[in-house]
């Protein structure tokens, strides 16, 4: 797979998170980039594929991932996880260790900027504390 | 003939040493005066050789000026009292003497104890003023000073000259009175013995002691020495986690500090790594990558960090840390490249507010919802309800604005200052800054901090154990942080607030021309440079209370 990505682009990987960040050659066009994430995700090769966004405070790159941190408000658990699977179609993961009310949702078929446009929608909820991509976000040191 | 002055209630014992009494010089011309007092009393060397090389010793004099004070000793005169010493002096000098003092020895520790004429009293908040007055009147004194950091605390001084020579028997009267004095003792002037540490890379940390070596401006650092000879390094019970890409857990400096779990079942034994999930209670450097001394690339920050925070101290290997005798816990963000998901982050950030008293971060990142309540949980959980200090780096990008999470309510944001006390041109500065520390700086002339390194052979910043030119406000953090640890080692009551609030009310006004200062803040320095020893000495001033205490951080954000 690394070696299909290598054909378009520079690839850095970050084993940790199981993710591969692609830097487009100069020259190679967008599209040609496309078909060959296209052509993984045809193979099941990929699990997602999404846009690193910049944060323009920090200048810290944000890899959006298929996972959103969702703070619910207290009350309002297991009714409030269900109509989110039903309405949003997200899958509810990991259950924080540490603040009851909160949990990892994850987004199916992510790609694009569709994690940042389901936290937004979850975000707006009344029973929702917070909802945000849970990025992988750069860190300065 | 024994005597006494009572601290929490028990009396300290004291003896009158005979062989030595303390001289006071009159008015503004004091402190000229005693240095001269001092000279005259002091032999030439030339006279000093003379008088070895023959078998008659004459006894010595000992001389020491302090301000308007000089304490004078002698040795092998037994029959040659002081006073005719102070009768030698030079008519000139002898007609400015004010008084001279006894000179007393605590027993336990045998350090000496100039008894001044002033006497320090805490009146209790119940005391009315009407009593406190008739008191005074009674006794003779009179205040003459009220303490910044507590307004209940007074300087007393005899009214009469007669009674100044009594500021013992005149303070032990005033601790009668419980129901109005908190505590009452004379304003000793008092002998501070300086602990010697053994480690033999400590002459370059100057950061801690800055004596002006190469370069620097002496006197420019924590005022670290004076801060261990209250607290030494610290207690061990004051945990500081280093939230970073793990600590070298068996660094022949830092292993006896590392925390371990009191727990004998947990599987987290010295703390836990956030970003590895096959190896998740190992939080030690684990990802190298060529070259082996790129920050980025490599797990080498946090081990640094932890040697100023707290290396161990005394043991005649490397470095000191500030808070030398505290714990260290690891707490593992990042391995190798630098991204880390932020929920990681964020549970990083609790874990440790669960086991540590301060918080280290010397790292930034993007703005997350999630790691500001992080922070929120640290201070509103941590310490069973006083909550974790939580220390951040402003960030090393020279810009006028902190960087996240340094900017959240609760966080002591810190930048960095060089070794001439200015600000490193690297520092990020501006509003919500609270604090700065020293560090290295962009300009090659100045120096850097020396610290603790990884010790695996070939990797980190240099090729051995330890390192000289960490920096950043990096550095600046661990080293605030190690300023925490000492103040709660000296009062564990304090809520994350009033640690905070110790730190900044006692920090050091540096470079006052182009920090503009106004109302005691410059955004360039926050609330200036950390004063560890003035800051110790306001948490011992502190009350003490039992038992946990909900802090509501959200009522308290940042004044400015």
């Amino acid at each position: 797979m690394r070696e299909a990505l290598e054909q378009v682009g520079t690839v850095e990987e970050q084993p940790s998170a199981h993710i591969f960040i692609l830097h487009r050659s100069p020259g190679v066009p967008a599209s040609e980039v496309e078909a060959a994430i296209d052509a993984l995700r045809t193979d099941s090769k990929i699990a997602f594929a999404t846009p690193v966004l910049r944060d323009p405070e920090s200048g810290t790159r944000q890899v959006l991932t298929d996972e959103i941190t969702l703070r619910l408000k207290p009350g309002s658990a297991s009714r409030a996880l269900e109509a989110m699977k039903s309405e949003h179609g997200v899958i509810v993961g990991r259950h924080n260790e540490f603040e009851p009310t909160q949990y990892i949702v994850k987004v199916p078929n992510t790609g694009g900027t569709r994690t940042l446009d389901v936290a937004r929608l979850l975000d707006e909820r009344d029973d929702v504390e917070f909802a945000h991509p849970n990025y992988l976000t750069g860190i300065k040191r | 003939m024994p005597h006494y002055y009572a601290a929490s209630g028990t009396p300290i014992q004291l003896d009158e040493a005979p062989d030595a009494i303390g001289v006071r010089f009159e008015g503004a011309t004091g402190p000229t005066v005693a240095r001269s007092a001092v000279r005259a009393l002091t032999p030439a060397p030339k006279a000093r050789r003379a008088a070895a090389d023959t078998e008659r010793r004459p006894p010595t004099t000992a001389v020491q000026h302090f301000g308007r004070f000089m304490l004078l000793r002698e040795s092998g005169a037994a029959e040659r009292p002081v006073e005719t010493v102070v009768n030698a002096l030079p008519h000139r000098l002898a007609t400015h003497v004010s008084r001279t003092m006894p000179v007393f020895i605590e027993r336990e520790s045998q350090l000496k104890l100039v008894a001044t004429d002033q006497i320090l009293v805490s009146f209790k908040t119940s005391a009315s003023a009407a009593r406190t007055r008739k008191l005074l009147d009674d006794l003779g004194l009179t205040v003459i000073g009220t303490s910044e950091f507590d307004r209940s605390r007074k300087i007393l001084v005899p009214s009469s000259v007669r009674r100044a020579s009594r500021t013992l028997d005149l303070a032990n009267q005033l601790v009668e009175a419980d129901d109005l004095v908190s505590y009452a003792a004379p304003n000793f002037l008092a002998e501070v013995r300086k602990r010697t540490l053994n480690d033999p890379q400590f002459g370059r940390q100057w950061h801690l002691d800055n004596t002006g070596q190469p370069n620097g401006s002496a006197g420019e650092d924590v005022r670290a020495l004076a801060a261990w000879a209250k607290v030494d390094g610290g207690k061990p019970a004051v945990v500081i986690a280093i939230i970073d890409d793990g600590i070298d857990l068996n660094h022949p400096d830092l292993k006896t500090n590392i925390w371990t779990n009191p727990s004998r079942t947990a599987r987290d034994r010295h703390g836990r790594d956030f970003v590895d999930d096959l190896d998740p209670y190992n939080p030690n450097p684990k990802v190298f990558n060529a070259p082996f001394d790129d920050t980025d690339t490599n797990d080498i920050h946090g081990t640094p960090c932890a040697g100023v925070a707290a290396a161990v101290g005394n043991n005649g290997k490397g470095v000191v840390g500030m808070a030398w005798n505290c714990r260290l816990m690891a707490v593992k963000i990042l391995a190798g490249p630098s991204l880390a998901p932020n929920d990681r982050i964020a549970d990083a950030i609790r874990y440790a507010a669960q086991h540590a008293d301060v918080l280290s971060c010397s790292w930034g990142v993007a703005r997350h919802p999630d790691i500001e309540s992080a922070i929120d949980y640290a201070v509103e959980r941590g310490r069973g309800g006083r909550g974790s200090v939580v220390c951040v780096a402003t960030g090393n990008d020279g810009q006028s604005r902190i960087g996240f999470p340094s900017t959240h309510d609760a966080a002591v944001a810190v930048g960095a200052c060089n070794d001439r006390g200015r600000r490193s041109s690297y520092s990020n500065y501006g509003t919500g800054i609270d604090i700065v520390a020293p560090s290295n700086d962009d300009d090659p002339r100045r120096q850097g901090i020396t610290t603790t390194d990884v010790s695996f052979r070939g990797k980190g910043y240099s090729s051995g154990a330890y390192c000289d030119d960490f920096g950043g406000t990096s550095s600046a953090t661990p080293l605030v942080a190690g300023c925490a640890a000492l103040v709660l080692s000296a009062n564990a009551s304090l809520s994350w607030e009033g640690v905070r609030d110790v730190l900044t009310s006692t920090a050091e006004k540096i470079d006052r021309t182009s920090g503009r200062y106004t109302r005691g803040y410059s955004l360039q320095y926050g609330y200036g440079r950390v004063n560890a020893a003035a800051a110790v000495d306001a948490a011992l001033a502190r009350p003490r209370r039992r038992g946990a205490r909900k802090t509501a951080h959200k009522a308290a954000r940042k004044k400015r």
